[in-house]
């Protein structure tokens, strides 16, 4: 790719200084991060002297690419970190300076990180039993998984933020309106966090506001940042206004001590507020540099998006007064509404963009990569069915979405069945018991070939007081015959690996689950054989399990953890969070995804559809009862009030930024997808759809109209 | 008449000339006010000076009439944009968009779920269980009759109603705004027991943690917690009074008083507000705390201008006079109490001069003919069979007191082979798509039997479900026996042997390929349940209707799964059974369900209720069941449907439990049995006020029967003799006595 001369000149400055790039998102200063690394290196610059730091993994991407170029010789990398990479690493390497501030029981016992997942399950033993006992929360109506998230929300930002954990309840109260009796909720949820938080103490256990906060005490220390600052001499921090006050605490006092350092802000973004990002320090930053550079030409959006970013802009800002018809003209060129025949039902403006892809691809020769279609929220539903309408017109799709829950994952439950049918000392209760139709799922899943009605007859006649019984039970020949002898043979090898395992000692939940995926699933004659896909969902069971056993067992509880576990993903708690994959771009498909991972996504298209225009989510910050990201920002002033005013001033930032970002990162239309029903069959009337029906009233000179 | 045509009538020209401040507007049926205001509110849109983020609010009061006033203010402003300067809610939508905004103010995350009645009432029955269990005693012995004391079928029965009259109670104590422990803790201090409060107040207490397990809210809490929304923070109310520079509320005799004490914050001293609503049409007083009393005082409120819309040009003149009869003898109605709660008052219905003309014996009223339940139906149908061919252009609708006789009135019209359109619980269009869904995924939960297999393949081929050959296929396909032999053949395949591919190679290549779309659906009973749905779905409907309807339930019942992750294919054919089956209500898609429109369903009957039929209007209208049961004037012969056979002393549990609760919240003192009389005054009034409703229903034609109950001790209504005299005098032709 061709560099222009802004590029040109920060990738070829010398080593040496440290440099603050700004500016707006399209504009090419990722494409500069990357190729100043490529040019550090190729200056001779030792790989494993230079950082690259970012707000999180995905985002990371460009450099990773660049470091396994192939070009590239062969030697020592350079490291690419992220704040939880970071902490972590310092924390495993120095924790033994600040061991007077660990467990007092057990000040020398081996330091356990927390998975998320892992974090829940521990709220979920630890504080339950606390909140029945004394009827806390009452007054709020948000279900255990979010209660929890939500604690543990407070306490990260505690961490990243900087204030005592003890404080959140204060800094809530003080800050929001309400009455005594509303606000008893955050007593609650500071009680919950003060248990939560002693209990890791004392057992040496880290969730990551602990491992944060563990980790500011050793960087004040000063050993683990002299000791960074020897290794590291050259530093790039790449989208540092989506990180967090610690991060850029960190970046500020290497700075001194760096032979050379590009830092990395886009001007209008600050999509991870609510993970704790903080823009207003990251720019502080800049007076730290040695010279400030800002990008302000978009190398992305044609003349066209251009001008519906000015349009959509003025609208959202309030100066209608500008308004000049010409751009209105050009602006209504780069955008077009579902057509009015398909806009009453969500289904027919999910056929709409499906149709409109079709027609883009193979009327106008678009590569598909260079189309994503984006929504506020994208659920399994949503997801489900655009894909299959893509699918049905030959055009393939990736998404990037969160990671579901691992009962959800067909290849997961044939083997959470068998497990439960192999451990009967577990006994399950009656909610989460093995069902017939668990049987008949994992069969069809577990034996090639078999089909529903077969498994469906094994069920009826094999499975019966909560177990399975062997095919030679059946002496009745018609029924043998219906089943088949092949595939009775491939259920009776199930059948005896099950009896075969109860009758020895059991093995840990996931020596057990790879026992039985190596011996038995994944054999000639059964599903998993050759099935990659289910091979790597099953992998990653495997892995979840092994963590959870390992942190599980290192509480040192009596529970039985294989038992612990099946309940977990039983309940939705655990995730398949595995999906490097989908990180990656594909050429030959179209992206699917929500709006905010598009845009952390650090990817320019052709073409944007935007789905749901009528969704609040497109404007609406993430409401959360016992959390508030601004009161428990760096920002906020103690004794201020959050009012209404702030509220709607926020909701329109939020809006602004999003749209913006959008714009910036569409180069030629944006495809409005609207509908009078959204998917549950309500109208909704959300602000951005107010602001393209402005944009629709607004007047248009004519032969710009015509041409569009 | 289409939007353009519209010419306001004088009365509604005054309405339309509203510029500000507060109005309220009486009008009796068929006085055009939906179109008044509709036309009012884009008079509006078009006139005012509105700022981009500014909306005229119309508030409706049930989904129904949302929709109609959606697309009038669409057809008034006829412009093509995204109509965002308007905005039509029902009040519970307009709660549910209050809240969202700002969940946090209440207590909520962004994602709280609104848990329906149904599922609500899961809730309580489980409360309830949970509650007899641990009181045994109780219940027993306090509310049984003596001769039902040690009767099995009574205690099961009182165990069952426990869960009705705690919802009742719970739905009421929200409308106070009482929370449980507020109840509990006035209750302890309550100078007597108060056997039926304490338990209502126990299972509220159970039910409120249930919802809160689950991160949800229901209907109820949807008002009471937008109140609290706007009272919790000033600077939003501040916000929402700007955004909604005026509100039109139509059907304002049935707001609740929550529900008019939102709008009042939202509208505020200086607000612009216009209310229309009718008192003689109030007919949600027995099941919410709405009162046609606050409509009545809002019309003589200072400041508020007082407008009317007395002529309607609906009705044929002899339909006019008969309502207005009725008007008339309710104000000297020979019960002393009911006729002190004034029913129904005055004005009486002007006729506007467009009226329909009169026709000989446009109104029939079937006073003398004694017929049980079943056999007033046939006579309806037989009726309706002859008159349906002679008025292929013409609009009809039978009229019933509830959902369930709806449901068999409908099978009677059904077996007489008379089109129809059901319009109950949920409409036919919802329940049919359910019903397909439910079909195919019962096959997947049972894939060995052929009836299954035959109903799916019905199902399949729903556009031609009434072909001869996909008849005889369905009955092939019925005799199949080993089903896996046709789905998935190993040895032997039932199609080579059973369909000859040279004699029938049309059959043939169809089976083929539904046994393959059988496969894919097979298959996909391995993904998440809504995607399993979605991928039927694309395979059986073709209608955007159709889809859109299936989608909305796909969503649904994954929701339903994910509150309870141990559901499986059962409880989802389960769901699918309850909605097909009218059990469960979901709130469709079509147009039955959004804007209900007679006009297009001329030729076929029309099935309601007479509660959803407001708003609405039919050439011929058939009331049924016009008896004293389910339209009681207080004789000593009459029975109520509130007061069960087991109850002690005759006492109405329900009626008795909430004046427990108006004891225990006000201090007042309570007197058994008084409740149980109020109950019965209240209900004969409203129902006086639903005869009302029904008999300006009909454009032409009106026809009136009764019958005589299950126990056949029924009798007609007490003001149908009186009306029949009336009519008989006035039009001789028009009755039968």
């Amino acid at each position: 790719m061709q560099l222009t001369a802004e590029q040109e000149s920060i990738v070829e400055e010398p080593p040496k200084g440290r440099i603050y790039l700004g500016g707006m998102a399209g504009a090419g200063k990722t494409t500069t991060g990357v190729r100043r690394l490529r040019r550090l290196i190729e200056a001779g610059v030792p790989a494993h002297t230079i950082m690259v730091i970012v707000p999180q993994k995905r985002l990371a991407m460009p450099y990773a690419e660049e470091i396994r170029n192939p070009r590239r010789r062969a030697g020592a990398e350079a490291t690419i970190a992220t704040l939880g990479s970071l902490s972590r690493y310092v924390v495993g390497l120095f924790w033994p300076l600040i061991v007077g501030e660990l467990s007092r029981r057990d000040p020398y016992r081996r330091l356990t990180f927390l998975s998320l997942e892992m974090v829940q399950y521990l709220m979920f033993r630890q504080l339950d039993p606390v909140i029945e006992r004394n009827d806390y929360f009452n007054s709020v109506r948000i279900d255990r998984a979010r209660l929890f998230s939500q604690i543990a929300d407070n306490l990260n930002k505690s961490a990243i933020v900087g204030f005592p954990h003890t404080a959140i309840a204060t800094r809530l109260k003080s800050a929001l309106p309400g009455s005594q009796e509303s606000l008893h909720i955050f007593d609650d949820a500071q009680t919950c966090a003060g248990i939560f938080r002693d209990y890791c103490v004392e057992n040496n256990l880290l969730d990551f506001s602990w491992q944060i906060e563990i980790f500011r005490k050793l960087w004040a220390h000063g050993v683990p940042r002299a000791w960074l600052g020897n290794r590291y001499r050259h530093l790039i921090a790449d989208n540092i206004e989506e990180d967090t006050p610690v991060t850029h605490r960190v970046i500020a006092d290497l700075l001194p001590s760096m032979e050379s350092a590009l830092l990395i802000c886009d001007d209008e973004a600050g999509y991870r507020r609510f993970l704790g990002a903080d823009e207003e320090s990251a720019r502080e930053l800049e007076k730290l540099c040695d010279r400030s550079v800002r990008m302000e030409r978009s190398l992305v959006m044609s003349d066209q998006a251009g001008a519906l970013l000015e349009e959509l802009k003025e609208t959202m800002t309030g100066e209608d007064g500008t308004g000049d018809p010409h751009q209105t003209g050009r602006a209504r060129r780069a955008i077009e509404f579902t057509s009015p025949d398909q806009n009453r039902f969500h289904t027919q403006m999910l056929d709409w963009v499906a149709g409109r892809v079709e027609s883009l691809i193979r009327e106008e020769g678009v590569s598909p990569a260079r189309i994503v279609i984006l929504a506020p929220l994208l659920h399994d539903s949503l997801r489900f069915s655009l894909v299959t309408r893509l699918a049905g017109r030959k055009i393939e799709t990736y998404s990037l979405r969160p990671s579901r829950p691992l009962h959800d994952e067909p290849a997961t439950r044939a083997l959470v069945t068998i497990a439960k049918l192999a451990h009967p000392q577990w006994e399950i209760g009656p909610r989460h018991q093995v069902t017939g139709f668990d049987i008949i799922q994992m069969l069809t899943r577990a034996i090639a070939g078999i089909d529903l009605a077969r498994a469906t007859l094994i069920s009826d006649v094999l499975f019966r007081k909560n177990a399975l019984h062997s095919f030679a039970a059946i002496t009745n020949a018609e029924m043998r015959a219906r089943i088949t002898e092949v595939f009775g043979g491939l259920y009776e090898r199930i059948f005896a690996w099950i009896e075969s395992y109860k009758a020895s000692p059991p093995e840990t939940i996931d020596v057990f689950l790879s026992r039985l995926f190596g011996e038995l699933l994944s054999q000639k004659g059964y599903g998993y054989h050759r099935d990659y896909d289910a091979a790597r969902v099953v992998s990653n069971l495997i892995d979840s399990s092994r963590s959870f056993r390992q942190a599980a067992g290192q509480i040192g509880d009596e529970i039985d953890i294989g038992h612990e576990y099946m309940r977990m993903v039983d309940e939705g708690i655990l995730a398949d969070q595995y999906e490097p994959k989908q990180w990656r771009k594909r050429p030959d498909a179209v992206l699917i995804a929500p709006a905010y991972t598009f845009l952390l996504s650090n990817q320019a298209v052709d073409y944007q559809f935007w789905l749901n225009i009528d969704s609040p989510a497109w404007s609406r910050r993430l409401y959360q009862p016992l959390t508030q990201p601004y009161v428990l920002s760096r920002q906020w002033v103690d004794g201020e009030i959050w009012t209404d005013h702030d509220e709607s001033r926020a909701s329109r930032e939020m809006l602004q930024r999003v749209v913006t970002g959008l714009v910036r990162r569409c180069r030629k239309k944006v495809f409005v997808g609207y509908s009078r029903f959204d998917e549950r069959g309500n109208e909704q009337a959300g602000d951005l759809r107010v602001i393209f029906d402005h944009l629709l009233r607004r007047p248009v000179e004519e032969d710009q109209l015509e041409q569009s | 008449m289409s939007s353009r045509e519209f010419t306001p009538r004088p009365s509604q020209a005054k309405v339309l000339a509203f510029s500000g401040g507060k109005m309220g507007v009486s009008a009796v049926p068929g006085s055009g006010k939906t179109w008044t205001l509709s036309c009012l509110a884009a008079k509006l849109v078009r006139e005012m000076p509105l700022e981009m983020d500014q909306q005229i609010l119309v508030v409706t009061l049930v989904n129904a009439a949302r929709g109609k006033f959606e697309q009038q203010v669409r057809d008034f402003l006829g412009e093509e944009n995204l109509g965002t300067l308007y905005r039509v809610r029902t009040l519970h939508g307009l709660a549910n968009d209050i809240v969202s905004e700002r969940p946090g103010l209440v207590g909520l995350a962004d994602d709280f779920q609104i848990v329906d009645e149904f599922e609500a009432s899961d809730i309580i029955k489980e409360a309830a269980g949970a509650w007899f269990t641990a009181h045994r005693d109780f219940g027993v012995e306090e509310y049984l009759a003596p001769d039902h004391q040690n009767s099995e079928k009574s205690r099961f029965q009182w165990r069952n109603d426990a869960t009705g009259i705690a919802g009742e109670f719970i739905r009421r104590a929200k409308d106070f705004r009482r929370s449980p422990e507020d109840l509990r803790a006035v209750l302890a201090e309550y100078s007597s027991p108060l056997p039926l409060a304490e338990m209502c107040v126990h299972i509220y207490d159970a039910y409120e943690r249930g919802l809160r397990y689950r991160g949800g809210v229901d209907f109820q809490d949807l008002i009471r917690l937008a109140l609290d929304a706007l009272e919790a923070d000033a600077d939003f109310l501040a916000r929402l009074r700007r955004r909604w520079p005026v509100i039109l509320e139509d059907e304002a005799q049935d707001s609740s008083k929550l529900q008019e004490e939102i709008l009042r914050k939202l509208t505020g001293d200086e607000g612009n507000w216009v209310r229309v609503g009718d008192p003689n049409q109030a007919i949600y007083e027995t099941f919410t705390t709405a009162s046609p009393e606050f409509l009545r005082e809002f019309l003589h409120e200072p400041g508020v201008v007082p407008r009317e819309l007395p002529e309607s040009g609906r009705s044929a003149p002899a339909i006019i006079s008969l309502a207005n009869r009725l008007i008339e003898w309710s104000l000297k109605h020979p019960n002393d109490e009911i006729r002190r709660r004034t029913p129904l008052e005055h004005p009486l219905i002007e006729p506007a001069g467009d009226n329909p003309p009169d026709q000989p014996s446009n109104i029939r009223i079937h006073l003398d003919d004694r017929m049980s339940p079943e056999e007033e139906r046939i006579q309806v149908a037989r009726s309706l069979k002859e008159w349906l061919p002679e008025n292929p252009e013409r609009t009809v609708a039978v009229l019933l007191p509830t959902n369930p006789t709806g449901a068999e009135m409908s099978k009677v019209l059904a077996k007489f082979q008379i089109p129809f359109i059901e319009v109950l619980k949920t409409t036919t269009s919802t329940r049919q798509v359910a019903g397909s869904l439910y079909r195919l995924t019962s096959f997947l939960a049972n894939p060995v039997e052929s009836q299954a297999l035959s109903d799916a393949f019905t199902v399949w081929m729903r556009d031609r479900r009434d072909d001869p050959e996909t008849r005889e296929t369905a009955a092939l396909l019925k005799r199949v026996g080993r089903v896996e032999q046709f789905t998935a053949p190993r040895e032997s395949d039932w199609l080579l042997d059973n369909v000859s591919r040279t004699d029938f190679p049309e059959r043939y290549d169809l089976l083929v390929e539904f046994r393959d779309y059988v496969r894919r659906w097979q298959d996909s009973t391995q993904l998440p349940v809504d995607q399993m749905l979605l991928s039927i779905t694309g395979d059986i409907f073709r209608e955007p209707v159709d889809i859109a309807t299936a989608y909305s339930l796909a969503v649904h019942v994954r929701g339903m799964f994910d509150v309870n992750p141990e559901h499986r294919l059962r409880e989802c054919v389960g769901e699918l059974k309850d909605i097909a089956m009218n059990r469960r209500k979901v709130t469709g898609l079509s147009d039955e369900d959004e804007q209900f429109d007679p006009s297009r369903y001329k030729g076929q009957v029309v099935v309601m209720t007479l509660h959803r039929a407001k708003g609405l209007e039919w050439d011929r209208v058939h009331l049924m069941s016009v008896n004293n049961y389910d339209f009681p004037s207080v004789d000593p012969f009459d029975t109520f449907i509130g007061e069960k056979f087991y109850a002690r002393d005759g006492l109405n549990l329900s009626a008795e439990a909430l004046a427990q609760l108006r004891a225990i919240t006000a201090g007042s003192p309570y007197r058994e049995g008084r409740a149980t009389h109020e109950a019965r005054l209240e209900y004969a009034a409203e129902r006086l006020r639903l005869l009302f409703v029904g008999i300006t229903r009909a454009k032409r034609e009106l026809i009136v029967t009764w019958n005589t109950g299950r126990d056949g001790r029924r009798v007609p209504a007490k003001p149908l003799p009186h009306l029949g005299r009336f009519l008989a005098e006035q039009y001789p032709a028009g009755t039968d006595q």
